[in-house]
């Protein structure tokens, strides 16, 4: 059963890259047995919390718990599976080496049966294991990377970008075990930028802008803030004057019809339409990625 | 812990290492080989007087007499000997920056691993190069004089001091080896760093032997304290030297520590 104390907290968590801000001010709680999607654009401070979590670089400010400890204590660390956003990895040395080599470094229950087992499901052929990392392709080094950070069972999991390079089937692997995951209480830290991939595993997402957290909610909260798009075609004139009354902004007028912005509250915009002879009318679930261009292109020396 | 990264760490250099160790225990072989054959014809004192004056100002400076004995000497402080030992040894000082550079690092210390244990198993390796490769000098010479007919009966443990000299170079340059490897982000600039380093040091010691007026800053470069054919050849007394160099060793080790512990990687 998933518990309810933060596997993942952190207090005025800053970093500063001398005058530059790596990331400012993070307070952020992740319960276990949660998937968060972590997004932000490129040079948000996605990495740079992801290292500070690990305590590869250090705070200018604030701290950061995970796992009930501090990040620099290596029995946390132990605790925790890591997939880098940019996989390093030891060119000169085989798959099934490398992997052999991050066990022992692991918590002892990497054992070699669950690195087969997740071999088989990212379908990481002996053959694979066996050539060195310099021949293999970009694909099979992230499979790599994925098979140690599962490899010990972690309590979490912190994965930057885990399906990059990946074909399909593969990503789908990748889905199933996050679910397993989850549903053995495992908490997960889920990196990226591609925001479908958020959608489908994250129950709760933290929307990162130029070192800000400028927001942190539900997938469906997220949704339900955003402006949303309407295309209606009426059968008469368009009644733009009540439109705009009722605050529904009117975008542009096609031949499909009038193409509307409107707000999470639709009453007064239904009634209106009921009012109306409709001949058409679209209203497509709102996408992920609509919520981020939004939230993105916002002033980010504007504080949230 | 720091036996797995030592394992992993050697693992992935074997190639160079065997290739190392057969180059330099073959090495005072071919010198005592050429020292016999040398000394069946006109000599070594005829050989010193073909080079330029200023060789063998050096030369004689250094062992005053040249004789057999000396031959299994140069061996430690052969140019090749020092360029090929001291570059494994300060690629080994230098894998914290490489590994920083390529991201392996960050995937390693994520992991259940103290800095500390990551920074003694490097240094180990230092350690280990410094000690391994003036041990296979030394077990060159102990082949050598099983092996070849030598004109004079010799003793492998009189050119004990000359691999403790050489060991104790090596450790003090890849003590500073370890403090660029640590500080550096690119293992290209920490090198390059160190041979500006290396370099310098032994230009200043050859301008202070030439010149009685750079003798007094002479004493700033480690080579000045790495003197095997005197120590050999002369009896001179290393104590002094060899608590200098390591010196050197433990002031860096202990800087190049300090910054790996608190800097971000």
């Amino acid at each position: 059963m998933p518990t309810v104390d933060p596997v993942l907290e952190t207090r005025d968590l800053t970093k500063h890259y001398g005058a530059a801000i790596g990331l400012e001010g993070l307070e952020l709680r992740v319960d276990g047995g949660e998937v968060l999607g972590f997004l932000g654009p490129n040079g948000a401070g996605k990495t740079t919390t992801i290292r500070l979590l690990l305590d590869l670089i250090r705070p200018t400010r604030g701290q950061a718990r995970v796992c009930g400890g501090s990040p620099r204590d290596p029995a946390v660390r132990s605790r925790i599976g890591y997939l880098p956003g940019e996989l390093g990895l030891d060119l000169r040395l085989t798959a099934a080496k490398l992997l052999a080599f991050l066990a022992r470094l692991q918590r002892p229950s990497a054992s070699a049966q669950r690195r087969g087992e997740l071999c088989e499901r990212l379908r990481l052929s002996a053959a694979d294991l066996r050539r060195s990392l310099r021949d293999c392709s970009r694909g099979t080094k992230q499979k790599v990377g994925l098979v140690a950070a599962f490899q010990h069972d972690p309590d979490l999991l912190i994965l930057d970008e885990p399906t990059s390079g990946l074909d399909p089937l593969v990503r789908e692997a990748v889905f199933d075990l996050l679910r397993e995951a989850q549903a053995a209480g495992r908490t997960v830290f889920h990196s990226s930028h591609v925001l479908s991939e958020v959608d489908r595993t994250c129950s709760r997402v933290a929307v990162l802008r130029a070192g800000r957290l400028v927001q942190v909610s539900s997938v469906a909260a997220l949704r339900r803030s955003l402006h949303r798009t309407m295309v209606v075609q009426f059968r008469g004139p368009a009644p733009l004057m009540e439109l705009a009354a009722i605050g529904a902004r009117v975008v542009e007028t096609t031949p499909r019809g009038v193409v509307l912005h409107v707000g999470s509250d639709l009453d007064p915009l239904l009634r209106l339409l009921a009012r109306h002879s409709i001949a058409d009318l679209v209203f497509p679930e709102p996408e992920l990625d609509q919520a981020f261009r939004q939230i993105y292109s916002a002033d980010p020396e504007v504080s949230p | 812990m720091i036996a797995a990264l030592l394992a992993q760490k050697l693992r992935r250099q074997r190639t160079l290492l065997v290739v190392l160790a057969l180059a330099l225990t073959g090495f005072p072989v071919l010198l005592l080989w050429i020292g016999t054959t040398i000394d069946r014809g006109p000599g070594v004192g005829e050989l010193l007087a073909k080079m330029p004056k200023w060789i063998q100002r050096l030369v004689e400076q250094q062992i005053g007499e040249v004789s057999f004995r000396a031959f299994p000497a140069f061996a430690f402080e052969h140019p090749v000997v020092l360029l090929a030992s001291l570059s494994q040894v300060l690629s080994a000082a230098t894998t914290p920056a490489s590994e920083r550079e390529s991201g392996f690092l960050d995937l390693q210390v994520a992991q259940r691993l103290r800095r500390g244990e990551y920074f003694a198993a490097t240094a180990l390796l230092v350690v280990l190069g410094a000690v391994a490769w003036p041990g296979c000098l030394l077990l060159g010479v102990a082949i050598g004089f099983r092996s070849l007919d030598l004109p004079q009966p010799l003793s492998v443990s009189t050119y004990l001091p000359g691999c403790l000299g050489l060991a104790t170079l090596l450790l003090a340059f890849g003590g500073v080896g370890l403090w660029f490897g640590c500080a550096q982000k690119r293992r290209g600039r920490a090198l390059a760093q160190l041979i500006g380093c290396i370099a310098a040091a032994y230009l200043l010691h050859v301008l202070g032997t030439l010149s009685s007026r750079l003798a007094v800053v002479e004493w700033l470069s480690p080579f000045h304290w790495f003197q095997p054919l005197r120590v050999i050849l002369k009896g001179e007394p290393m104590v002094g030297s060899s608590a200098v160099l390591l010196g050197v060793f433990a002031s860096c080790t202990a800087a190049a520590w300090r910054s790996f512990d608190r800097q971000d990687l």
